[in-house]
């Protein structure tokens, strides 16, 4: 296997190999700005310079050696950029001479030369990788007096607000434009040190990816319009989850504040799922997870305990002839299969299924038109509710369109069915009610029994997504109130009905 | 010796621009014989002898580059002709394209022929109006014809011929950035490698050359590479064009035999400094060389080697001529406006150190200079130019060293003079 040696590290490859990638895998830091794993490689940050030599040799072929018998190396006299020159077998790759880090430390100038000092006020403090470098390779003071280069303020997103003058023309996000938002409307204007990202002349970028181009810009120059301001990165908390706002199941980081909220979704690299990126409308759509919050059990409108409130359900159910359920895809594996086993052992149902949704109906596992992680399934585990045995003979759309044929219904609401006047309309026409909600809903004061369940956030589990992948979550914050998961109310349902403890609940 | 018009013959004669004239002082006939009586390895090897090297600027061996590129190669091959000549100083393809457009069409359909090319392509600098038409209508002609286009004089050899007017940007005259430029893309110098030669134009192997490069070679063709070569030095064959702009008496474009003395060509040729004022400096090739300095130029030929050794280039010929009441101060200011507004922007260093070195130069001019601001120069220097993409950097950064260096004490007498004056110890007449 062809082999290189980082600093003094000997390194295997194969194929076409990456020296900055072969260097973080034996643990040598080569700084960089342009280089990005996914993007294309356009080399012009000249932050990752290093030495590159290769084994001498000698006029008939074989290896010069000194008078010790070391293979001598001759290095080039440039330094030579590492996100671009192709390692090939012995080649030896210096990144801590001298030359490298007094030539980091000059790109660092140039690069700060005109970027404002204005960290204070700037967004991407504390995540900026300019701040990091500087603070790492950069010289503390700068030599330059002159008046910095400013741009004229545009806005050419809605998702994004640029400062340009924090701009360091790493040109990552019109490569991202094109490369992979497969969108030709923004790319960079005029010339030098003038160089200006924009827009096609007076518009505004539309893709639904935008806020990819936020987070791989290393600076501040692009930030995202809805967080801006809200909060320094480091009174945060950063935990990894999944999106639930499609099937697609991008792999995500939720950056949680001190009241529990949920304030951004940034993507988390998942080579199977969604690389690096994620869509705006996952990205945006997360404000749910912290609004209108159900925090305690209610029936009829009234607050009660969960005890009462099982006995309540209890009994109305217990009382009940025809009784209809109605699953929601945005629970977890694990909340499906135990309401699948209370409704064959307890309800002694079939008239339950999950389908609100015309996908769903149509077992459309594919991407949108246009786009590159947005699912036409707007459900996270549609998948697995498929595969808990959660379809029934009829879809639960058309429970919901025939109110009188069940006398009660149970039914698990998320943010999707709350946030759709035609379902909550239709679910409006039935008399008797017992909801499993995260939410407060219009029907709280006329249910039997509102139970408040956490958001997908608030519990662990498992998640199928579009291509029949099971991602494994942890819970990120402690369910808000009294909010009890699906299947503790179940078990309780289960005990109280039947007085006996749920399958497969433990001893 | 006196001038060689071996490309600029018969330049001044009425009419030289059209197909007619030009063929009535044995134009074409050179294309004839080597598509009739020559072998594309002949004429490889003719080239090869005359010791033609690239007049773009680098110097690189015309023969060499021809022979990267294999004939055999399957899909399509290209042949760019760079006519962007944006060098300041430079105007030597603008006078060949518009007097004498067919022997630098000529000289493509031998080369292309030699290299088994498919296409050309002549990028033209965004200004050059008057040679693009020029170039046209020659190129009309030509197909008319039969010297372009399907199966050229019965020898199964196809060729076609294109113009191509750039947006007027300096740097499209980097071949790669050309490239780009001619490909719809955002002018910019690519990584190298892959070289022009593997992965040029549309990805396919490419040919640059300059404008003059191929003008000489018809007369290579018709006279032998033997002949060529002994017009030059030993190491740089042939002739080649000189614009000499600036204080001097007959400014314009000359033919001299490489390795003709300075003196001569200066002196008796262009009939020295205008007003018979005293010789302040000489830049020799282009704005992008350093200056040199009247004992510089002793004893100097206008070869590659002579200038080299001299700590400058020969560069493209451009030739600019400073009298004792030049201000060089302003000369290199005005120099550094240029670049800081050419450089395309991609590469740190050159996309910020341009425009710094244009904020020193321009703090010193206007009387804002401080003494530490030409060892600032210095020191950035060492950073630029061996860690650019394209040669700009370098470009701009050796003529800008010349210039503090040479001329230190017209620096210092600027910065005296102004708002932050000289700390002891430097005076200005060091």
């Amino acid at each position: 296997m062809p082999e290189i040696i980082i600093d003094d590290i000997p390194v295997q490859f194969t194929g076409k190999a990456n020296i900055i990638e072969l260097a973080k895998s034996v643990g040598v830091d080569i700084p960089h700005f342009c280089y990005h794993p996914a993007l294309s490689v356009s080399g012009n940050c000249r932050m990752c310079m290093v030495e590159v030599g290769m084994p001498a040799k000698e006029k008939d072929g074989s290896l010069s050696k000194d008078e010790n018998g070391k293979v001598k190396i001759s290095f080039m006299p440039k330094l030579q950029p590492s996100c671009y020159q192709d390692p090939t077998d012995g080649m030896v790759i210096r990144t801590k001479t001298e030359k490298v880090i007094q030539t980091r430390k000059h790109i660092m100038e140039f690069l700060l030369a005109n970027h404002p000092l204005d960290c204070p006020i700037c967004d991407q403090a504390g995540e900026c990788v300019l701040q990091d470098y500087s603070f790492q390779y950069g010289f503390s003071k700068s030599q330059f007096l002159d008046q910095k280069r400013t741009f004229k303020k545009t806005l050419f997103s809605d998702v994004i607000t640029p400062e340009l003058n924090r701009c360091i023309h790493c040109d990552r996000c019109s490569r991202f434009t094109k490369e992979i938002a497969h969108d030709y409307s923004f790319t960079r204007t005029w010339r030098g040190n003038k160089t200006e990202l924009s827009a096609l002349p007076g518009e505004k970028i539309t893709h639904n990816y935008q806020g990819n181009m936020v987070d791989i810009c290393p600076v501040g120059a692009l930030t995202l319009t809805d967080f801006r301001f809200k909060s320094r990165v480091w009174f945060l908390k950063h935990s990894e989850g999944l999106c639930t706002s499609c099937g697609k199941g991008c792999n995500v980081v939720y950056s949680i504040d001190k009241q529990n909220k949920v304030l951004r979704i940034k993507p988390r690299f998942n080579a199977a799922v969604n690389s690096y990126w994620m869509c705006d409308y996952g990205r945006l759509r997360y404000k749910f997870f912290n609004e209108n919050r159900k925090i305690a059990h209610t029936s009829s409108g009234t607050e009660i305990d969960l005890n009462t409130a099982i006995e309540k359900a209890a009994t109305m159910i217990k009382s009940s002839t025809r009784i209809a359920a109605i699953a929601s895809a945005n629970e977890t594996l694990e909340s499906m299969q135990a309401l699948k086993d209370f409704a064959e052992n307890i309800l002694k149902t079939e008239n339950i299924d999950y389908r609100v949704h015309s996908s769903q109906i149509e077992n459309n596992t594919d991407i949108k038109t246009g786009e590159v992680l947005l699912a036409n399934d707007p459900y996270p585990n549609s998948q697995g509710a498929k595969k808990s045995g959660l379809s029934g003979s009829v879809t639960a759309l058309d429970i919901l369109k025939n109110p009188l044929q069940a006398d009660l219904l149970l039914a698990v609401l998320d943010d999707k069915f709350v946030e759709n006047p035609d379902l909550m309309e239709a679910l409006g026409k039935f008399d008797k009610i017992i909801l499993f909600s995260p939410f407060v809903t219009v029907h709280d004061h006329r249910a039997v029994v509102t139970f408040a369940i956490p958001s997908l956030i608030e519990q662990s589990g498992i998640l199928v997504n579009i291509n029949g992948m099971e991602q494994k979550f942890q819970k990120i914050i402690t369910p808000a109130g009294e909010a009890v998961l699906v299947p503790d109310i179940i078990n309780r349902l289960t005990l109280k009905i039947s007085g006996k403890m749920a399958a497969g609940t433990g001893a | 010796m006196a001038e060689k018009k071996v490309i600029l013959d018969h330049i001044n004669d009425e009419g030289e621009q059209t197909l007619e004239v030009y063929q009535g002082h044995g134009g074409y006939k050179a294309l004839e014989k080597a598509i009739k009586q020559m072998t594309p390895a002949q004429i490889l090897e003719e080239v090869k002898i005359s010791n033609l090297r690239g007049r773009g600027g680098a110097g690189f061996p015309a023969g060499v580059k021809w022979g990267f590129i294999k004939r055999e190669a399957l899909g399509p091959k290209y042949l760019i002709c760079n006519a962007d000549e944006g060098e300041p100083g430079t105007f030597k393809d603008r006078r060949v394209m518009t007097v004498k457009p067919h022997i630098v069409i000529e000289g493509i359909i031998i080369a292309a022929y030699c290299m088994g090319l498919d296409a050309g392509y002549i990028y033209i600098r965004g200004e050059f109006f008057e040679p693009y038409q020029a170039m046209d209508k020659a190129i009309d002609e030509a197909y008319a014809k039969g010297y372009l286009g399907k199966n050229i004089l019965g020898s199964g050899f196809n060729f076609d011929l294109y113009t191509y007017l750039g947006a007027g940007a300096y740097i499209c005259g980097d071949e790669t950035a050309l490239m780009n430029s001619l490909e719809g893309k955002r002018g910019m110098p690519r990584l190298k490698p892959p070289f022009p030669a593997q992965f040029g134009l549309y990805g396919k192997p490419t040919t640059v050359h300059n404008v003059e490069t191929f003008s000489a070679v018809p007369s290579i063709i018709a006279n032998g590479g033997k002949w060529y070569s002994d017009l030059g030095t030993s190491k740089s064959g042939g002739t080649k064009l000189f614009g000499i702009s600036g204080h001097v008496e007959r400014p314009g474009v000359y033919e001299l035999n490489l390795g003709t003395p300075w003196k001569e060509f200066f002196e008796d040729i262009a009939g020295g400094v205008r007003g018979g004022k005293k010789l302040k400096a000489v830049i020799p090739g282009g704005s992008s060389t350093p200056v040199l300095l009247p004992h510089e130029l002793e004893g100097m030929l206008l070869d590659y080697e002579s200038i080299a050794s001299r700590g400058s280039m020969l560069g493209t010929g451009a030739v600019i001529v400073f009298d004792e009441t030049t201000d060089m101060v302003k000369v290199a200011w005005r120099a550094m406006k240029f670049y800081a507004h050419e450089s395309c922007g991609q590469c740190t260093p050159c996309r910020e150190g341009c425009d710094w070195f244009y904020d020193i130069f321009n703090r010193i001019y206007k009387g804002e200079g401080r003494e530490e601001d030409l060892d600032k120069i210095e020191n950035l220097s060492k950073f630029i130019g061996p860690n650019t993409i394209c040669a700009f950097g370098d470009a701009f950064v050796t003529p800008a060293l010349a210039f503090i260096r040479k001329f230190r004490s017209d620096f210092l007498e600027y910065i005296k003079k102004g708002k932050y004056g000289l700390k002891s110890g430097e005076t200005s007449h060091a």
